[in-house]
């Protein structure tokens, strides 16, 4: 036959090489391979038909491996220990069984066999135990061929790759197979845990197998199965080998789907959550600003449809938002960012305010979506930043300049899945918790596949992390918090949790489960099933019912606010304000500075050119103007008519054309600073200088309206006080809160001098109280006036700061003093920044009042990690310390 | 007379021996004295840096100027204290009239955190403002004061610290040699006494040069 030498020629290589790279354990036949020889072809209505022969299976047998086993040696084992005989096989081809032999059925007619459904045909020898080609599980079939194998599957003829018939032991297969339909649904009954997965090649000349994930299976193996669980047989797949021609291979993809029995009708808990919003509308009466009795009550109340969002317990809400909203951010100073490291704190409010209508760009003064234009800042607080950014942006698409915040965040979470398919604060084990909010976070994305692969490994990590009460704990807890997050996840995909299967253990629902934690006396909910009811419980449990009041309603989402109508915003506007020294000398020669800073910044803008008007008294000339430390994309261009007393300044530039950028975060920045200079005695008490006209322009298309942003200058004004002796103007930079480490009865006063021309030993004495002051010289650059900061008791009136009877100007240079630089080093460096954060962890002994001067950069009533993020920002961007700017922004004197 | 002649040669020639000899011993004692002079000059440079952390600029061996393309510096650190280090900062100058900094790539130290393998840092760093002033300023910060830190365990057998990249300006000529000089840096502990710190020479620092060829 002449397959019978391209087969010994290949043998070998396919003995190598078709072993199934990785193969499951045959429990119930451990050490034993299956054989069957048997005949189908060769029938007695043939011509050559001979009483002698037999016809159909003559052995359909199970037998033990041993160290010398070969295909060949279960083959005679099998024939011999049923009675039969085999010729043939010490030659290594099988000539005759039981009287049958090659040539009886014709020319083309012989002996040939498969290995697992594969031809090998000949040189069953060289299949040997010992070298793993035949393994347990196996199944070798022999049979009477009449036509070269043709007439049994295998064909010389034919480079079929494709399967042509896969049969299962269990369930229907939905569309009915067909070789070139290559997706397919198997229904099992739900309690089905396995199937035996049979394929066979149109052609068996080209090995099948099949898998789950990495896992190969034998034909004689049932696959372990669970919804969803996806079987892929391939034909001829890579590195499979074939005697036939080179042919492409056939990939089938079977989902495993589990019948789910018909879901009982779902609860109504619409009495309880009525009962409970109205309680929570008592206990919360003025929502403000928090994480309790603030934004999660709102957002009940909002989505539970309480209150109509016009309703005045909202538009209270929103006036005092308003007002928090302006003195956070501007305390914070981070482009709208309510908390320094804690971007939840926006996204948070974003929520609430989504539920009542309001538009985050514009609350007050401040955009709370600019500041998630940082990805950095996002993540600062591990995962939860991103979760709750995408929730957040996504409950009206607010959109940012950087078109992949978003899809980092997604990116972020995806990476941070655990091994278990969920999601943990820390660690590699699935917390309920943040599984859930992650899920909730990520279930707009399931188009993407990826999203889609994370969100079922999810939804499967909930499962099976509800304990057998229907319930959910965290941090080995049962809580009612956790059970409502896995409730709000579930609905943000169209999961009913009081019915999917998924979720009811020993017949309790994840809604059955948070119901048991409902005080009905109170109306509020607990933590835990032995504690009272609280506020955070309340409002998380309820917005958790909330959620699945709204699934089975048929309304949106809990997050998904496109059915809020939104009140229209209005635009940010540039706002600039000018700082400036309250007193000079009135002699000729004074130098001093006025800084006018910008606010409303936005880089994104794609700004070209400054350009500004600067009424400037008749008695100053100006000596330089000079962008602050942060500007870059321009040259700064200036000229004083001094007929008329405007100081033009333009910043641009003219090769480039560059963007204008402002770095860092923090604003107001400083955009320029004007040095002056007195061209004469002064003989007025006063001098006003003021910005009265400012624009930003993006091209120099006058006739465009959106060529240009005019920058609202109504607060660049500033008055100079004119003294002819050596004078003091004091301001509190600030006062310790007793709080932290800067004692509530301590407060940092600065001081500075007009008409002293040199850096000298400065001492306040008021007979009750001395300091010695310390010279700063960043302030001194600032204002162009000398300038000096001590610690002093708070208790101290302001004017005695100013009475220069209480100081002693000394002959030699006073200490300097150099904000940030903790140490003391004269240098500022990350010993610094981690200094800061170790006053703030009390890792280190209380600081003196120098090292709080050093410290408290940011200029608030604490010592802590905004300080030391000041300084980083300060090393890393250049940012001015924002206690320098205030000390010429800040003035507060008696005087 | 041939016998005075004789010793008349002979004395010159035992004069002239002399001399050399003295010549011999006065170069050996300037050779001698050079070489104690050199140790004296360059041993404290020896000792200083011995047994300390050196915190390197790796440059490349050349950089050609046709390419135009990127290239990348790595700031590697030879060793650790057996301290923790929350916070690490360094400076490092450059001349931004011919190198554009384009940013930072990680290294392979790592810092200790949640999982047990630790995890890199994130770095701190503003490159439009490096390229103004020409100096690059980064930071790394533990904000938990120690949590995640480096230390010599996370750091293990790895030496890159950060990678800087950057690309030759149009103005680099062949030939040109561009210092790339670390000003300052430190690896800051709580105990500021057991930082590691360029400022008191308890971190050595060693600068690199970028060669510019056709």
């Amino acid at each position: 036959m002449k397959k019978k030498l391209l087969s010994l020629i290949t043998c070998t290589v396919m003995a190598v090489n078709a072993v199934p790279y990785a193969v499951f354990a045959v429990e119930e036949h451990e050490n034993q391979i299956h054989v069957v020889v048997e005949n189908t072809t060769f029938t007695p209505d043939s011509d050559d038909w001979s009483d002698s022969f037999w016809y159909g299976t003559l052995v359909d047998t199970w037998v033990t491996l041993d160290d010398d086993s070969t295909m060949m040696t279960c083959i005679v084992d099998a024939l011999e220990n049923d009675g039969h005989t085999v010729e043939g096989a010490e030659n290594n081809y099988i000539t005759t069984i039981d009287g049958m032999g090659e040539f009886d059925g014709g020319f083309m007619s012989g002996w040939m066999g498969t290995l697992n459904d594969w031809f090998v045909k000949e040189g069953f020898d060289n299949f040997t135990f010992a070298e793993g080609e035949i393994e347990t599980g196996d199944e070798i079939r022999v049979m009477y061929t009449c036509s070269y194998g043709d007439d049994i599957g295998g064909s010389w003829n034919n480079s079929d790759s494709t399967v042509k018939d896969i049969s299962f032991n269990k369930g229907t297969l939905s569309p009915v197979f067909d070789k070139d339909t290559h997706e397919y649904t198997l229904t099992v009954a739900e309690d089905t845990d396995s199937i035996l997965v049979t394929p066979t090649a149109s052609n068996k000349n080209y090995q099948v197998r099949t898998r789950v994930g990495d896992t190969a299976y034998k034909r004689t193996k049932e696959i372990p199965v669970n919804d969803g669980t996806e079987i892929i047989v391939e034909c001829n797949y890579e590195g499979a080998l074939s005697m036939n021609e080179s042919a492409g291979s056939n990939t089938y993809t079977i989902t495993v789907q589990k019948e789910v029995s018909v879901p009982a009708e779902s609860q109504d808990v619409s009495l309880v959550v009525n009962e409970a919003m109205k309680q929570l509308s008592e206990d919360i009466s003025a929502p403000v600003f928090g994480t309790t009795g603030g934004e999660w009550s709102v957002i009940c109340l909002a989505r539970g449809g309480y209150f109509d969002k016009n309703d005045k317990y909202f538009t209270d809400y929103y006036d005092r938002i308003v007002e928090t909203v302006n003195s956070t951010a501007s305390s914070v100073n981070m482009n709208g960012a309510l908390h320094k490291v804690k971007s939840t704190e926006n996204s948070r409010l974003i929520v609430a305010l989504s539920a009542i209508g309001k538009d985050s760009e514009n609350v007050g003064d401040w955009n709370l979506i600019a500041p998630f234009e940082d990805f950095n800042w996002i993540t600062k607080q591990g995962i939860n930043g991103p979760i709750w950014a995408l929730i957040a942006l996504d409950t009206n698409n607010y959109q940012t300049k950087d078109k992949t915040i978003r899809q980092q965040c997604i990116d972020c979470i995806l990476k941070k899945q655990t091994s278990d398919g969920g999601w943990a604060l820390s660690g590699d084990k699935a917390d309920p918790d943040m599984t859930a909010m992650a899920i909730q976070a990520l279930s707009r994305y399931t188009s993407d596949s990826k999203v889609q692969k994370a969100v079922d490994d999810g939804i499967n990590a909930l499962s099976a992390l509800q304990n057998e009460n229907g319930g959910y704990s965290s941090w080995g807890t049962e809580n009612s918090e956790s059970i409502a997050q896995v409730i709000v996840a579930c609905t943000a995909l169209g999961i009913n949790p009081d019915t999917d299967k998924r979720f009811i253990k020993n017949g309790k629902s994840v809604i059955d489960a948070l119901l048991t934690f409902y005080d009905s006396e109170s109306k509020t909910f607990r933590h835990t099933a032995d504690t009272e009811a609280n506020a955070m419980a309340t409002d998380q449990a309820l917005y958790g019912l909330i959620a699945y009041n709204r699934y089975i309603n048929n309304q949106k989402a809990l997050y998904d606010m496109s059915d809020v109508e939104f009140t229209a915003s209005k635009a940010e506007t540039l706002t600039a304000t000018i700082g400036l020294p309250q007193e000079i000398s009135n002699k000729k020669g004074t130098a001093f500075n006025a800084v006018v800073n910008i606010d409303g910044w936005d880089n994104n803008a794609g700004y070209k050119l400054m350009d500004c008007i600067v009424d400037v008294p008749d008695c100053l000339t100006v000596t330089a103007v000079e962008p602050g430390e942060r500007v870059t994309g321009g040259q700064m261009s200036w000229y004083l008519e001094e007929s008329t007393g405007k100081l033009r300044i333009v910043y641009f530039d003219p090769e480039k054309n560059q963007n204008i950028n402002i770095s860092g975060d923090n604003f107001p920045a400083e955009f320029f600073t004007i040095k002056f200079e007195t061209k004469e005695r002064i003989t007025e008490k006063s001098l006003d200088i003021a910005v009265t006209g400012m624009s930003m322009k993006y091209n120099s298309d006058s006739a465009s309206d959106v060529a240009i942003d005019i920058v609202d200058t109504a607060k660049a004004i500033g008055t100079v006080n004119i003294v002819d002796t050596v004078s003091f103007s004091a301001c509190v930079l600030y006062q310790g809160d007793g709080i932290d480490i800067i004692p509530a009865d301590k407060m940092a006063v600065c001081v500075s001098l007009a008409n002293l021309d040199t850096n000298s030993a400065l001492t306040y004495s008021d007979g009750a109280k001395t300091y010695e002051f310390m010279y700063s010289d960043e302030i001194t650059e600032k204002t162009g006036v000398m300038s000096y900061i001590a610690l002093v008791d708070s208790t101290v009136e302001i004017e005695n700061f100013v009475n220069k009877d209480n100081f002693t100007i000394g002959e030699k240079s006073g200490d300097e003093l150099v904000f940030g630089d903790a140490n003391g080093d004269g240098v500022i460096n990350a010993q610094d920044a981690l200094n800061s954060v170790n006053v703030w962890l009390r890792k280190t002994d209380v600081p003196t009042d120098t090292e709080i001067l050093r410290l408290n950069v940011n200029a608030d009533s604490r010592i802590n990690t905004f300080d030391a993020l000041g300084i980083v920002e300060y090393f890393v961007h250049g940012s001015e310390y924002i206690i320098v700017n205030k000390a010429i922004t800040a003035y507060n004197t008696a005087e | 007379m041939s016998t005075n002649i004789n010793t008349s040669t002979e004395n010159q020639e035992q004069k002239n021996s002399t001399r050399k000899s003295k010549w011999k011993i006065i170069i050996a004692i300037v050779v001698i004295m050079l070489i104690i002079l050199l140790v004296i000059l360059l041993l404290p440079n020896k000792i200083k840096k011995i047994g300390k952390p050196v915190l390197t600029v790796e440059t490349p061996q050349k950089q050609s100027i046709s390419a135009d393309e990127e290239f990348s510096v790595d700031i590697t650190l030879s060793d650790m204290g057996d301290e923790i280090y929350p916070a690490s900062s360094m400076c490092i100058s450059f001349d931004p009239a011919y190198l554009e900094f384009k940013g930072i790539s990680e290294g392979n130290i790592m810092i200790s955190g949640d999982s047990a393998t630790g995890g890199l840092p994130e770095w701190s760093v503003d490159v439009e403002r490096s390229n103004k002033t020409g100096q690059i300023n980064i930071m790394y910060l533990d904000m938990t004061g120690g949590k995640y830190a480096f230390s010599k365990k996370y750091m293990g057998d790895k030496h890159i610290l950060i990678r800087l990249d950057f690309r030759l300006r149009g103005s680099a000529e062949s030939g040109d040699i561009y210092n790339l000089e670390i000003t300052d840096a430190v690896f800051a502990c709580t105990d500021e006494e057991n930082s590691l710190a360029s400022i008191n020479d308890t971190l050595i620092t060693e600068n690199g040069k970028v060669v510019v060829t056709e």
